[in-house]
């Protein structure tokens, strides 16, 4: 029978199938946070457990990491933080698993540092207590988050308990536009969805303009999927993925390669597989997105309008619309290119790769950071970094007047301290503009690293088409 | 974690859709690392005002809603990040039973983990049951999950679902760590034929 990639990839991990539909499925990659290992060991060890495969599990430092400079010592949030750096350090060690944390120079957000090391690999079964565990699916993986009862499941164990999904796919038709990138897209479908469009499925992205991304640009849209409530967001795997692999840390050499690639060419949906939903998107319409609201299905073209509530029949959606606009400090019918920022946060395992601070290195050089406005540039992992110093990023980034810092999560989320204040409103390429997600109070809005750098240099939500 | 197959007590109605666990439980809590003592944090930023006092507007202020041990709440509740430390704070507060239309995956699995019954209606029920709890002196509602019924003195039954899995794993409170240790046999012959069949995921074996 004709099957879905994703059906392939399940019937590949099932160790035991159960009743409802359900399997105990074989975890082959495991990613682990310092902002679970803390509880999910504690856990571990007070049932006596022990971790089953400490080789198929890696470990990383980034949701409490401070992204300020490290020179003279880390200077955490408070001992909270502290601590569950060190147990990671500790448990790993102990347990056998590698570990990239502080003193690494790899450390930074798990879900950059995973496919960087070539830890991600087609056709595997992925896990990570972190909803945006998603974002692996652009190798043809399947990338689930968990929570962290779940977590000490697949340490004691190496497998996991699931559903099966249903199966989704999104066909994007033709080319993006230029001046839209991956993050527009997955904004443009958010919109189409909605935030629970996707919940109890897994989705597929195909289509002309998903196999013309580069690996990066996959990330950045299998990473949002969770943000529609999708289980998991996956890309078929092809020569673009087998060139960003190959050499890679954990990547396959030699003979092994060889074989890897081989079994990798057959990992596609079958041409007559049948998905339970189909969502059609034509690229030539994707223009550069912007959030105005306080989820992320509320977004619109930048050259859009705050929508009007009254215009809206549905009472709740009234009222979700109003919240929204009360919430974000914007008024109704107001344009969205109107709407000044006071931060600007380029980073997270959305938009913190390579690629994306070329593109907003490409934007803010020569120019200068607006008065009043404050911009970040926090690169997604200590490689990215590098590579980027390599290419002078940095200057471009520290003459136009934008703070250079170092790997983490960091605004993304706040959790390690780095907060906007309430009120403050903030241009951020990470991927939840949740009410209070970068701050109590705190104002997101969700885009692209380029459409970021145009806010930063002009101080307001801007088209980036008019600075190209 | 402890069986739970009968719940009474009051319900709390929070009609709003797409409540998020960043809502339910906000990042600058993240850290903390007592989870039993979590509740005192849930939903902090509707709970209290800016300057740390209860705002008496919310829900969770309101007698008798302060002693709820019932949610009602809204479409694609749970939505977002993963965290655990969400129905934790739930818990802790003193909630058993949830209720929504619809429930986000992870927070779902995670709520099941951890003994609270999420009880899907559909949108007219939960319409129904929203309004009833609006008022104080109607707000007490009883789930019989053996049965897969949610009652209350005025609009008689309602039937709810979940999937027998999980309603089983909520009744017998038992362990699915347990039950997979318990299948290291199925597994250890799952790894030998990754070992063949696709040896380059077998870290362990070439990776130095
Ligand atoms: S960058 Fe943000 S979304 Fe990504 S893992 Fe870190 S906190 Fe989560």
């Amino acid at each position: 029978m004709a099957k879905t990639l994703y059906e392939k990839i399940w019937d590949a991990h099932v160790v035991k199938p159960l009743s409802d539909d359900r399997a105990i499925l074989f975890v082959d990659r495991h990613l682990l946070h310092e902002g679970v290992a803390t509880y999910a060991f504690s856990g571990l060890k007070a049932a006596g457990r022990v971790v089953h495969r400490p080789d198929l599990t890696i470990g990383v430092s980034d949701h409490v990491v401070p992204t300020s400079p490290r020179i003279n010592g880390i200077r955490y949030e408070d001992e909270d933080a502290r601590r569950m750096v060190d147990d990671i350090e500790h448990y790993c060690k102990e347990a056998g698993i590698d570990v990239y944390s502080v003193r690494d120079k790899r450390q930074g957000v798990v879900h950059v540092v995973g496919p960087e090391l070539g830890f991600i690999l087609p056709g595997a079964l992925v896990v990570c207590g972190d909803s945006h565990t998603s974002t692996h699916g652009a190798f043809g993986a399947l990338a689930f988050g968990l929570g962290i009862s779940e977590v000490e499941h697949v340490l004691a164990t190496q497998t996991i308990v699931q559903r099966r999904s249903k199966s989704m796919q999104v066909l994007v038709k033709g080319d993006i536009p230029a001046g839209a990138t991956a993050k527009d897209l997955i904004l443009s479908i958010l919109h189409k969805i909605g935030v629970a469009g996707g919940t109890g499925h897994v989705i597929e992205y195909r289509g002309e303009a998903v196999k013309a991304f580069s690996m990066e640009q996959r990330m950045t849209l299998c990473n949002m999927s969770i943000e529609g409530g999708a289980r998991a967001g996956m890309v078929a795997p092809d020569e673009t993925t087998i060139a960003y692999l190959e050499g890679r840390h954990y990547a396959p050499k030699g003979e092994l390669w060889e074989r890897a690639k081989e079994h990798w060419a057959g990992l596609q949906s079958d041409p007559d597989a049948v998905f339970d939903k189909t969502v059609e998107i034509a690229a030539a319409e994707i223009a550069p997105y912007v959030t105005w609201g306080t989820n992320p299905g509320q977004s619109l073209p930048i050259v859009g309008k705050v929508p009007d509530p009254a215009a809206i029949e549905d009472e709740r959606q009234r009222a979700s619309v109003q919240g929204a606009i009360d919430y974000m400090g914007l008024t109704a019918g107001q344009s969205l290119s109107d709407i000044r920022v006071d931060h600007v946060f380029i980073g997270s395992c959305t938009n913190g790769r390579i690629e994306d601070l070329r593109a907003a290195a490409a934007i803010a050089r020569g120019r200068k950071v607006a008065d009043g406005t404050s911009a970040w540039v926090v690169p997604g992992s200590g490689l990215v970094k590098e590579q980027a110093m390599r290419e002078g990023l940095d200057r471009i980034f520290i003459e136009a007047g934008f703070e250079w810092r170092e790997p983490g999560c960091s605004m993304c989320l706040a959790m390690n301290g780095e907060r906007v204040k309430p009120g403050q409103r903030c241009a951020s390429t990470s991927n939840r503009n949740f009410e209070g997600r970068q701050g109590r109070g705190a104002r997101t809005h969700l885009m692209s690293p380029a459409m970021a750098a145009a806010a930063a240099v002009t101080g307001r939500l801007t088209d980036v088409r008019e600075l190209i | 974690m402890e069986p739970i197959s009968r719940h009474s007590g009051i319900a709390a109605p929070m009609p709003l859709s797409d409540i998020n666990t960043d809502l339910i439980y906000p990042q600058q809590f993240l850290r903390k690392p007592d989870r039993t003592a979590m509740g005192e944090f849930l939903f902090h930023s509707l709970r209290y005002r800016p300057d740390g006092t209860p705002d008496p507007e919310f829900i969770l202020n309101r007698e008798p809603y302060d002693a709820a041990t019932i949610l009602i709440a809204g479409r694609n509740f749970g939505s977002g990040s993963s965290r655990e430390h969400a129905p934790w704070a739930l818990k802790s507060f003193g909630f058993r039973c949830l209720v929504s239309s619809m429930f986000a995956d992870i927070f779902k699995a995670n709520c099941i983990n951890n003994g609270i019954i999420p009880v899907t209606v559909s949108e007219d029920a939960l319409a129904d049951c929203l309004a009833m709890a609006g008022n104080p002196q109607e707000a007490r509602f009883a789930v019989d999950l053996e049965k897969r019924e949610l009652s209350h003195a005025r609009l008689g039954t309602l039937a709810f679902t979940i999937n027998d899995s999980e309603r089983d794993r909520l009744l017998k409170g038992n362990d699915l760590i347990s039950d997979a240790i318990a299948e290291m046999g199925s597994i250890k012959v799952h790894e030998t034929s990754v070992a063949q069949d696709a040896p380059w995921l077998d870290l362990g074996a070439w990776k130095a």
